[in-house]
Formats: structure tokens, C-alpha cells, sequence
């Protein structure tokens, strides 16, 4: 390892431009600005993601490659349209994320492992074989987390097993401002991504749960 | 020359003194301003693109306010065959969100028996008392090894990291006031990695050193101005991302391997949390060339030393923690 130009976190948007979405589509285009507008202010957060934007129905669109938001003026545009298949969405992850984390790390970047966030307002697409999609997703080496968002007549089964956590499934309450939800959202996940940091039980560490016999304790300092 | 005289010339130069600094408040243009050689300390030391510039908040109250957690601690000395600089700064995301420094560092020297004891922590950014935790392991472990209760050789560092672990696992159950320790809560709140290394003169000439971590913290040998890695930093997993995920203690690993390593007279031996390890990469470039230049031909002062770790380089915002020792040139 040379010495690296930075560290980065590539991040999907990756949202539902099903025909289902007309009412909402507003909210999630005002969002996005808000989202851009909010990482355009926080140029330390910004510097370390390199955004991505897919809109999917029938089949995946990308709508901006992954890039640095400090240097990005045009905030894209979704829309509604066709149906809901989660396959498209999936398979084109499946594309690019190993691409796109060659040409990262060709740059001189350290690639810290690639967040999607993915948003549905409705059910897959019947029989569309997302499952087994997805399944490809995550075994490839630099799969994502995912992190799932359920809006308006979303299924929680669906989102739940979209998610790679249950922590990272989420049901908006009805009612609840899509748009302003869609960008605390982000925000808020995107800086818990960069600072997350704990490994547990990996096999090669063991709690330390006992006082161990050959104990020497000495005076801690009271805080 | 008289002394009178020389009382008159004092009293002029003491005159245009206060001239030059009248001039500084008043602005005057016609007395030449002193600029400072090296480098500006009222700036950071920019490696690449920097980090955006503001000034730093105060530690929130959700994080504790007592005991004080100063933003930089800096520390410098010889003893003996040993000298020593050691710094430890707030990283410049916790100085913009308000979190404390996560990092510490203890130092013990005994002169006597020539024995130097170095402890270095990281305390894990997802626990929020990993400040409280990374303290209380650098003192235990310095004190600890100050006097090993069982030989180092046979066993003794795997029982000075479980013994770590468990002041650790007590110190929880004081901060969150808990009924009994319990160790999963102190490494969801205190978790922190733990670096140590033990130096003594060798026989030859240079310093005998071994050295032991749980965690991402690593430590180098600066030699010719290249960073030998001796121990730790952090492995690229097989899918080749790097990850910010950390065993920490109170999580012991089943084996751990001391690293002995000799330092000789012109090398330095580092250790450093990963907030110095990340930018260094394999010290190659413009943060190698950094401390190369820095620590390669000379001691710095404590204050440059710690002006230096606190480079300013665009995304690379951890806490930043260096201890370094020189041995007596030869």
C-alpha cells in the first residue's frame, strides 16, 4: 500500500421510479436537493463519499456516477415510471460497485466497504427473481450494506429482508414528510457510516468476562 | 566600548523594539516584520489537500466533562539511554462534531534500571466513553509493566492484555454506575485498542525493545528515512476495502505475539494509533516525508513534534497518536 490519497466511502442511492412513486417522486427529487445541499455544508463528511444515484422501474438507471458532492452542481433528477423490479436494481449494483471500487482504489483511494441506500414505496415486481439478485450482490467480495427504507404501501417483510441488518430496515410512520425523512435519513446514516467502527466475535478475540485468576489490580484513577 | 556605552546601545535596541511593535499595532509599513523560520505555528502543516478550517468546539456534556480531556497532549524528555517525544491530538472530526480525543499514550521510565515503558490507545469511535477507556489502559498497562508481576517471556503479555481488559470491564462498571462488571457493556461504551512496548539499552549499543498490541495501532522503525512496520496496523481484508471495524480490548485475542525488535544508534522507533498509521501507508510519500524529515536527523522540540501530527490532510480526520525514542547516538 502506497501512500493514499484519501479515504472514501462510496454510497448508492438507489431509489424506486415505479409508476407507484407519482405522488411521491416531488418529495424525493426536494430530498435529494436537501441531501446535496446538507453534504455540500459539511465538506469533511463530503470529502469522504463518493456518491451515486440509481433510479430503477422496468430496468436500473444511473443518473450520477459516483463523485465527490463538493464538485457536483447538478442535483439529478428522478422520475415515475414503469414497474418495480428490485432484479434490475440488484443486478446493476452488481455491475458496477466492483468496478467502481477498481477505479477507486486505481486512484490511489482507500475504499471503505460501499453503503446502499435503498428506497421502495411498494412490492417487487411477482417472480422477478430479486432474491437470488440480491444473493449475487452479497457474495461478491466488496458487497454493500444495505440499508432499507420503506415509504407509503412498502412491505416491512420485504424491506426487512432487503436490508444486510435488521438495524438497517426502516418503515417511515404514515404521514411523516417524505422528503425531509428521506434526507435526515441519508445525512444522519452516511456520517453513522464513516464513524462506525466496532468488529464483534470474529474468532479471534474472546470477551474478557471473567476477573482473570493472576488479576493485579491497581488504584484506577476515579473519573 | 564602556559599559555606559553599551548601557545606550541596549537601551536603543530596546527603543527599536518597541518601535517594531507599535509598528506591528499600528500597522506602520516602514519597519521590516520578522517572520518566523520554519514553519507558521498558527496554521497547521497542510499534506495534500486540506481539511476545511474552523475552530474548534468544546467537548459536548454528553460525552462528560470531568475528568478535563484536554484537545493535545504533548510530552518530551531524555532519560538515560532514552529520548522521548510523544504527542496525542484530538483528531479534526471530533474537534468539529465536539467529541472528545479518543487517543491516550503513558510514558514510565525507571533510571535506574534503565527500563522504558510506552503504552499507546485508540479508543474505539462507536463507544462513547472509549476516552475514559483508552486513559485507563495506557496508566494500568504502564504500571503494570513497570514492575510485570509474571515474566514477560513466559506468557506474561497475554496476561497483562487480559488483566488490561478487565480494569477495563471495572472502570465500566464505575462510569455507567453498574450493579456488577459486565463486559459486553464495557466494550459496547469504553471498547479501546492497547499498544505497549518495553526498551532497554542493548549490550551493543542502541535499544533492545519488545512490542505488543491488541488492535489496529501499529508501531515502525524509522530508518534511513524508511518506516519499517514492526507490528499491527491495519490488514486489508480479502475483498481489499479497507475497514474502520477494530478488535478492541475488553476483547483479548486467543494469541498474542510479542515482537521483539532492536533499535539502533540514528533509527527511531514509533508508535502510533491508526489516525498516524492510515496516512502514513507504507511512508513513501509527502506524511512519510514528513516525519522523515522531521525525526530523521535530529530530536525536534515537543512543540514542532506535535505540530506535525497534527498535519492537516483532506478525509484522514481520526485522533492521531505518536510516541517516538531515540536511542544515544553512536
Amino acid at each position: 500500500m502506497n501512500e493514499p490519497k484519501a479515504t472514501v466511502l462510496p454510497v448508492y442511492f438507489v431509489a424506486d421510479e415505479s409508476y407507484s412513486m407519482v405522488n411521491d417522486v416531488r418529495d424525493l427529487n426536494t430530498g435529494l436537493v436537501t441531501l446535496f445541499d446538507t453534504l455540500q455544508g459539511e465538506a469533511m463528511a463530503a470529502a469522504k463519499v463518493r456518491f451515486c444515484v440509481l433510479g430503477f422501474s422496468d430496468d436500473a438507471v444511473c443518473y450520477l456516477e459516483p463523485s465527490d458532492l463538493r464538485y457536483v452542481d447538478h442535483v439529478p433528477e428522478l422520475r415515475a415510471r414503469g414497474s418495480t423490479s428490485f432484479a434490475a436494481a440488484f443486478s446493476e449494483l452488481s455491475n458496477r460497485i466492483p468496478r467502481d471500487i477498481r477505479e477507486l482504489k486505481s486512484d490511489g483511494y482507500l475504499v471503505n466497504r460501499p453503503a446502499v441506500f435503498f428506497l421502495t414505496d411498494g412490492a417487487p415486481n411477482p417472480g422477478d427473481g430479486w432474491e437470488a439478485a440480491r444473493t449475487q450482490l452479497m457474495s461478491l467480495p466488496g458487497h454493500p450494506n444495505i440499508l432499507a427504507f420503506g415509504i407509503g404501501q412498502a412491505d416491512a417483510d420485504v424491506i426487512r429482508q432487503v436490508a444486510t441488518a435488521p438495524k438497517y430496515a426502516f418503515i417511515a410512520a404514515a404521514g411523516t414528510d417524505t422528503g425531509v425523512a428521506i434526507s435526515k435519513f441519508v445525512t444522519a446514516l452516511t456520517q453513522s457510516v464513516i464513524n462506525s467502527g466496532t468488529a464483534l466475535a470474529t474468532g479471534q478475540a474472546t470477551l474478557q468476562v471473567e476477573k482473570p485468576d493472576d488479576f493485579v489490580s491497581l488504584d484506577v484513577d476515579p473519573v | 566600548m564602556g559599559k555606559r556605552s553599551k548601557q545606550v546601545e541596549q537601551a536603543a535596541a530596546d527603543s527599536s523594539l518597541e518601535a517594531e511593535a507599535a509598528a506591528e499595532l499600528t500597522g506602520r509599513a516602514d519597519i521590516p516584520k520578522v517572520t518566523p523560520p520554519g514553519w507558521p505555528s498558527r496554521e497547521p502543516i497542510v499534506v495534500g489537500a486540506p481539511t476545511p478550517a474552523f475552530e474548534p468546539k468544546t467537548v459536548d456534556k454528553e460525552y462528560g466533562r470531568t475528568p478535563y480531556r484536554p484537545d493535545t497532549v504533548i510530552d518530551g524528555w531524555s532519560s538515560g539511554a532514552f529520548t522521548v517525544r510523544a504527542a496525542s491530538v484530538r483528531g479534526y472530526l471530533h474537534r468539529y462534531g465536539g467529541a472528545p480525543r479518543q487517543d491516550d499514550f503513558a510514558i514510565t521510565v525507571d533510571p535506574e534500571r534503565e527500563r522504558l515503558v510506552v503504552a499507546v490507545a485508540d479508543g474505539v469511535s462507536s463507544a462513547k466513553y472509549s476516552h475514559i477507556g483508552s486513559s485507563t489502559v495506557v496508566r494500568y498497562a504502564t504500571r503494570w509493566l513497570e514492575e510485570p508481576p509474571e515474566p514477560l517471556e513466559d506468557g506474561g503479555w497475554q496476561s497483562l492484555f487480559k488483566s488490561a481488559a478487565w480494569t477495563l470491564t471495572e472502570q465500566a462498571a464505575a462510569v455507567l454506575s453498574l450493579p456488577e462488571a459486565d463486559a459486553e457493556q464495557a466494550e459496547r461504551m469504553l471498547a479501546t485498542t492497547l499498544a505497549c512496548a518495553v526498551c532497554e539499552p542493548h549490550p551493543d549499543g542502541g535499544l533492545s525493545a519488545v512490542v505488543a498490541a491488541v488492535g489496529d495501532s501499529g508501531v515502525w522503525l524509522l530508518t534511513n528515512g524508511t518506516f519499517v512496520p514492526v507490528l499491527g496496523g491495519k490488514e486489508q481484508s480479502s475483498s481489499g476495502l479497507s475497514s474502520s471495524a477494530v478488535v478492541g480490548l475488553p476483547r483479548v485475542p486467543n494469541d498474542v505475539a510479542p515482537q521483539p525488535v532492536i533499535v539502533e544508534p540514528g533509527q527511531v522507533l514509533l508508535v502510533g494509533t491508526d489516525g498516524f498509521g492510515d496516512p502514513l501507508g507504507s511512508g513513501d510519500g509527502d506524511v512519510g516525508g514528513l516525519f522523515a524529515g522531521l525525526l530523521g536527523d535530529r530530536v525536534p522540540s515537543q512543540l514542532e513534534f506535535a505540530h506535525a501530527l497534527d498535519f492537516s490532510r483532506e478525509t484522514f480526520d481520526d485522533d492521531r497518536t505518536l510516541v517516538a525514542i531515540w536511542p544515544p547516538r553512536g
